[in-house]
């Protein structure tokens, strides 16, 4: 059943690869930046551990030198959300070799054990410097065997890690993986993704914001976890399957997880929405219009297990697959 | 080395503004070549001068040619090298990505795999004066290494560390670059203590550390923040002002290479390389070059800088493979201005400007620089036509001679071209040459050589009526005797001014050059005979088998550093003056044209400038460089087709093999132009030739000691000093090896003893036995003889009885010489009783019978036969009916047949017993003689002649037959007569000197000396005769001899 697993993985991995990566977040996912504070920041603000971990996956059979691109790496600015004065420091560190992925601290959602797996192939503390402010920075170039090499996604995998290592200010950046060290020129068939989310939602009340999830086949039940979503609108679940929603969340600076058809916080899925993404919408409140909303937001299995959130969704986005019933007319 | 590579660096670049180089100072190496990874993380040469790449798929080995992947039995770990470092005995380490040590002597590598908890890539090596060897990895410590290869992990000390370089500061004292700054750490009593970090004033990662123990300078290569450079001086590490130009503050080094000059080579990310010199001062960092993607890079991420054994430089990028980097003397202009084209058809030098004459045009530029030229073509008053030659007089107008078109003239300071000559004899119009001496203009054309007194432009002609060999002249020279040669078609040099000449050939030869070097040695260049050098009255040639590029030669010239160039189709041949050695250049410095007719120029500094096809080639003799020797390696070796480990003594068991060793002689520069020889000590007599191929086979080599022996020659023909040793044994057979025919002589000899013994053994035991059983027969025999003696004299008492009776039954002797005087009888039985028998009795008045008889056999039963044969005889003669002697015999063959039983029957068993008789009867009254024989004769002494008769063939007894007839012969005797009777006892008795028979006609000539004799004495010879024949021979039968004298 792992081998089935891994194949199908691949198999969807490949079939992916039409689409070219990786802003992260993706534009499918509409989401504006990811988030992380300084560690003397609130967590009501919105990040709950002040770490962000996202890992890349390049193909195997790509061969030319790969650049990790940071849009907005600093600290400061009219992007990045302020706490007084800008004193905060982020380091952004990116990580290949045995263990950058495979280790279990690795795939966990708080930085804790070994979460810095791996080799440390760069790593750049960003402060007030104003040079890079909506400005790109690059990390790279790296070999892509620099990153590990994992059989199940058929790839190598790098992985960054955002921290705030200073400071209460927020760090609202993005990434790219690409080909050139000053465009963003993707990589074909490469994909992102994550095992927690640390995103700024978007402040206009009509924009809808999306992570995918990839549910295996060994997925009977999900549970969605939001982190201060502060009562910023409903949730959607849509699956080729079926939808869920909306889900009125609220909470502010604790988790809540996301309940539907009244069945406690366990989501219980139809047999035919394994195997494939589901979509995770992000609706916001338009009665209230909150900005500078910050959420953090993982899926676990039945088993605890984290899903990853794959920026390029496993098998495309997911689209709901109407049902027309068609009843013969009587006369 | 250094003004080398700036200036180099410089005429590249200026180059490209006018004429651009075909730079080939530098190769591009990528996955197309064999690298087998564009991420190229490491570089590092091994002892035996291959240069190893550890890329992003591996390890992988060039050789100058070739690269191999993972070129090692040695399982290596699929990581690739992140650093490398080589000992103080030559021993390489290198550390993986994966945390993987390894260490390489050379031959063997041996992997130090990583503990569980120390899975993490290797960043630096270093080792102590002590020679331990130090392997920092990025987060799991350090690896102690000790000459045993024992090793020990420290983690705990570095857990707070995440580790990027790694270098020795002193004795005991290391210094680690970390992404949070720099810490020194002392390892003492096997502890690694005293951790301090040391402020840098940088936050950025320290990707690579230098330190310069002479100049007591440590420099930090950092990530975001350029160089670093601090001061170590009694053992006190501070920063110092030290900085690289303001431009470079934040660029990301990876490594840092120090050379022997002292110049740092940065290899960086985003910048390419770097290459800076500290000021004798060491105040600040002069800026010397930069290789990026500007100039000859292909893109600017470098990740380590290397010098090899011959100089080169090799580049390692990150993504773009390899840079190679010679500093080669040639440079080729191809690409020159288009309105002139790309082919210089001839050179002139005037002053410090350079003239090419081309297809459309002049161009002239100055030699020192190159940012400027000008063009002289039509619109200057040249003709359409190609310029095959310029010359230049004292007063700086240029003579232009054209292809078809005669003789043009640009005045000096003047651009305005115009016709100086032209004859109404086309082939006269074509100007091979121009050359200027004092005031006469010479001219090389396809009509002979035209001499003009300057300034008139009026020839004086030498052609074939003045003494030329061929009209056609390609080039002329003047010596310093003013004579005028010229290089024309015939078998001679000829001087036109003297009318003397060479003669070097008895063909015709087709000269394309003549010059004289500074030895005052005359060299002539040829169209197919290659070059010829007129040395002491003696020639040299100089063709393809002496290393020339081939034996047409379209110009030539000297340096002033003891060479003499040839210029060739796609390349040029470069003759040592002093050795004669040859090397040649072609493709591989970027020659891709043809050489024209001394299109060819040297200068004083000896620089030398080729006008080929394909642009300006021009040989910078100051970049000029001796390769050092190339390093000879074996690669493989296969025996019998299997590929077999070379990097030990090859042992074969005992057999007969094929042999193949395949080498290399490492040559980054020219490794195309590499040699070698080789032979096989124990099996070639003498060195192979020197060949460009990198193997040697040997169908079948059988069992002996051997050596391979390889030299490589560089492309200068310089070989290797020391030869390169492959011991190969194939084992002897077990019965050629000492051991075992020792072994087996002492075998041999113990078995000869041992058989020996065994017989001798055997001897006793039979000599034992055979005494025994001689004693017992001689026992029995005595026993048997005493026995047979007694037999024995029964039997002869019984015969000798027998003899009494027989010779009792045998009338007296004395009844025949009463009736016959002087008779005799010589009997003798060969044992104690005869077959042999005689008898003679009268029977009447007047008849005397005498019988003479052999019966078959002889001893007792010849006796018996005797005895009837007597017996019946005597019966038989007494019988009336019986009237002669022939009656006698048919009476007695058949009384015998009857005895005997004489007569066939079924199963053969009948008697073939008889007797041959002779019969005789003598009338004693008219002495009338009748006989008759059976198978004997008888001999007759009559009236003086001795008479042999024969008697009837048949025998009496024997073989049954019908009619037996028997003859009666007769004869009237007279007195004196002598009968001669005698069985075949006489004639048969084998004897004399040779052992043969007697015979009949020996006794018939007996008998005819000795027949006139008397009686007596006859009988006393035949005797005699008889005896000495037989000597001491056998008797072989019973003798009867009778002899009756009438």
């Amino acid at each position: 059943m792992r081998y089935l697993y891994c194949l199908i993985i691949i198999l969807f991995v490949s079939a992916s690869s039409q689409v070219y990566s990786q802003p992260v977040p993706a534009g499918d996912e509409n989401i504006p930046y990811l988030v992380t504070f300084g560690p003397g920041a609130p967590t009501s603000w919105g990040d709950d551990d002040f770490s962000q971990a996202f890992f890349f996956l390049i193909p195997k059979d790509y061969r030319g030198p790969v650049y990790i691109r940071i849009y907005d790496p600093d600290v400061g600015g009219d992007i990045d959300e302020i706490n007084g004065i800008w004193d905060t420091k982020t380091k952004f560190s990116v990580y290949g070799g045995r263990g950058a992925w495979s280790d279990p601290d690795a795939q966990e959602v708080d930085p804790r054990g070994n979460y810095r797996s791996g080799n440390l192939l760069a790593e750049r503390v960003f402060g007030l410097e104003p040079q890079w402010d909506r400005k790109w920075f690059t990390f790279g170039p790296f070999n892509p065997t620099d990153g590990e090499f994992s059989e199940q996604f058929d790839g190598y995998i790098f992985k960054i890690i955002a921290e705030g290592v200073e400071g209460d200010d927020g760090n609202l950046y993005r990434y790219f993986l690409s080909t050139s060290p000053s465009q963003n020129i993707a990589i074909e068939g490469s994909n992102a993704f994550a095992y927690e989310y640390t995103f700024r939602m978007h402040d206009n009340p009509f924009e809808v914001s999306h992570i995918y999830p990839y549910l295996d086949d060994r997925v009977i039940s999900i549970q969605i976890s939001l982190f201060d979503w502060d009562d910023d609108g409903t949730v959607r679940i849509i699956s080729p399957e079926k939808i869920r929603g909306p889900m009125k969340v609220s909470g502010d600076d604790v988790w809540t997880y996301l309940s539907a058809d009244n069945q406690g916080d366990k989501i219980i899925l139809e047999p035919n929405e394994r195997n494939t993404s589901i979509d995770i919408q992000f609706h916001k409140r338009k009665d209230i219009p909150v900005r500078n909303n910050n959420v953090v937001v993982n899926v676990r299995n039945q088993y605890g297990e984290l899903l990853p959130f794959f920026v390029i969704p496993i098998g495309g986005v997911p689209k709901y697959k109407y049902s027309i019933g068609v009843r013969p007319k009587r006369n | 080395m250094k003004k080398f590579s700036g200036l180099l660096f410089a005429f590249l670049l200026c180059s490209v503004t006018l004429l651009k180089s075909q730079e080939q100072q530098f190769r591009l190496i990528g996955l197309d070549q064999g690298l087998c990874h564009n991420f190229v993380h490491n570089l590092f040469l091994d002892d035996n001068g291959f240069l190893w790449a550890g890329t992003g798929n591996g390890l992988c080995r060039f050789d100058g040619l070739s690269f191999v992947t993972n070129p090692t039995r040695d399982s290596l770990p699929t990581d690739y090298v992140n650093v490398s470092f080589r000992d103080s005995e030559g021993n390489l380490w290198l550390g993986y990505n994966d945390g993987t040590l390894v260490h390489y002597n050379g031959r063997n590598f041996r992997i130090i795999s990583p503990a569980d908890s120390t899975i993490s890539r290797i960043v630096g090596i270093t080792q102590d004066p002590g020679g331990k060897i130090y392997a920092a990895t990025q987060r799991a410590g350090v690896i102690v290494v000790t000459s045993d290869l024992s090793t020990t992990y420290y983690r705990a000390e570095f857990s707070d560390l995440t580790i990027s370089s790694f270098a020795l500061l002193s004795d005991d004292s290391f210094l680690f670059g970390t992404f949070n700054g720099l810490y020194s750490i002392d390892f003492k009593g096997d502890v690694f203590q005293n951790i301090n970090k040391f402020e840098t004033g940088t936050y950025s990662n320290i990707q690579t550390i230098l330190h310069n123990d002479a100049e007591g300078l440590v420099y930090l290569g950092t990530q975001n923040e350029g160089l670093v450079v601090l001061k170590y001086l009694n053992g006190k590490l501070e920063l110092s002002d030290l900085k690289l130009p303001e431009r470079y503050d934040q660029i990301n080094i990876r490594d840092i290479f120090e050379d022997r000059n002292g110049e740092l080579w940065l290899s960086t990310f985003g910048e390419g390389v770097l290459q800076f010199k500290l000021d004798e001062k060491l105040q600040n960092f002069d800026f010397l070059l930069q290789y990026n993607s500007v100039n000859i890079l292909p893109g600017d991420y470098a990740s380590q800088v290397l010098r090899d054994f011959e100089g080169n430089l090799w580049i390692a990028t990150y993504g773009e493979g390899l840079v190679f980097l010679t500093e080669k003397a040639f440079s080729v202009f191809s690409s020159l201005p288009d309105k002139f084209g790309t082919n210089v058809l001839s050179l002139h030098q005037y002053g410090e400007d350079l003239y090419l004459g081309g297809s459309s045009g002049i161009l002239a530029f100055p030699m020192n620089k190159l940012s400027s030229y000008k063009f002289w073509g039509r619109n200057e008053g040249l003709p359409e036509d190609e310029v095959l030659s310029l010359a230049t007089d004292q007063e700086g107008n240029l003579y232009i001679g054209t292809a078809t078109r005669g003789i043009y003239i640009k005045p000096h300071n003047s651009d305005k071209i115009s016709q100086f000559h032209v004859s109404r004899n086309s082939p006269a119009n074509v100007i091979h040459f121009l050359k200027v001496d004092q005031d006469v203009l010479w001219a090389a054309t396809n009509a002979g050589v035209l001499s003009f007194k300057l300034p008139g432009n009026q020839p004086e002609i030498f052609n074939t009526e003045s003494g030329l060999p061929h009209n056609s002249v390609r080039q002329i020279f003047i010596d310093e005797d003013k004579n005028v040669w010229v290089s024309t078609k015939g078998n001679r040099i000829y001087s036109i001014t003297t009318q003397d000449y060479t003669q070097v050939a008895d063909v015709e030869l087709d000269f394309s050059t003549i010059e004289v070097d500074k030895k005052g040695r005359l060299w002539a260049a040829t169209m197919g005979t290659g070059v010829i050098l007129l040395k002491d009255d003696a020639l040299l040639q100089f063709g393809s088998e002496e290393g020339l590029l081939n034996n047409f030669c379209y110009s030539l010239t000297f340096d002033n550093h003891g060479h003499a160039w040839v210029g060739h189709r796609m390349g040029i041949s470069r003759i040592n003056e002093d050795n004669f050695k040859v090397r040649t250049f072609g493709n591989e410095v970027g020659i891709t044209g043809d050489c024209n007719y001394n299109a060819i120029m040297s200068t004083e500094s000896g620089d030398v400038y080729f006008g080929t096809t394909r642009g300006l080639v021009v040989y910078h003799a100051s970049l000029a460089r001796e390769l050092p020797p190339v390093k000879p390696n074996i690669t493989a070796v296969y025996v019998s087709d299997q590929l077999w480990d070379h990097t030990q003594p090859i042992r074969l068991p005992y057999g007969a093999y094929k042999l193949r060793i395949e080498f290399t002689g490492i040559s980054f520069a020219s490794p195309e132009k590499v040699t070698y020889q080789y032979k096989l000590d124990g099996y070639d007599l003498d060195w192979s030739q020197i060949v460009s191929e990198n193997y040697a086979l040997y169908p079948r080599i059988d069992d002996g000691e051997f050596k391979f022996l390889l030299v490589a020659y560089n492309a200068d023909g310089v070989p290797t000093e020391i030869p390169l040793e492959l011991k190969i044994s194939v084992k002897k057979p077990l019965w050629k090896q000492s051991w075992f025919i020792g072994l087996m002589v002492l075998v041999g000899i113990f078995a000869i003893i041992l058989i020996i013994k065994i017989r001798e053994r055997a001897h006793k035991v039979r000599e034992q036995y055979l005494e025994e059983e001689l004693d017992k027969r001689a026992k029995e025999l005595k026993v048997k003889n005493v026995e047979l003696q007694r037999k024995n004299n029964d039997i002869t008492d019984s015969i000798n009885y027998a003899k009494r009776i027989q010779g009792s039954i045998l009338p007296p002797i004395h009844k025949i010489e009463m009736q016959f005087p002087g008779s005799f009888v010589f009997y003798r039985p060969r044992d104690i009783v005869s077959g042999d028998f005689y008898w003679f009795d009268k029977v009447n008045e007047s008849k005397f019978l005498i019988v003479c008889a052999d019966s078959t056999g002889h001893g007792v039963p010849g006796a018996f036969m005797s005895m009837i044969g007597t017996t019946l005889i005597k019966d038989i003669c007494m019988r009336s009916i019986v009237q002669s002697p022939s009656d006698v015999l048919g009476m007695l063959d058949y009384e015998i047949a009857s005895m005997l039983n004489v007569q066939e029957t079924p199963n053969g068993d009948n008697s073939t017993d008889g007797m041959d008789l002779t019969v005789c009867e003598i009338d004693l009254d008219t002495m009338y003689l009748r006989f008759a024989s059976a198978m004997r004769p008888i001999m007759l002494y009559h009236k003086g002649e001795l008479l042999y008769l024969r008697g009837s063939r048949n025998a009496i007894g024997g073989q049954l037959a019908d009619s037996k007839e028997f003859d009666n012969q007769g004869y009237q005797l007279e007195k004196g007569d002598i009968i001669y009777m005698f069985t075949d006892g006489y004639p048969d008795q084998f004897g004399g000197p040779y052992g043969k028979k007697y015979k009949i006609v020996r006794l018939k000539n007996l008998l005819a000396d000795i027949c006139a004799l008397p009686v007596e004495k006859q009988e006393l010879m035949i005797v005699n005769e008889f005896n000495n024949w037989k000597g001491d021979e056998d008797q072989v039968d019973d003798v009867l001899f009778m002899c009756i004298k009438i």
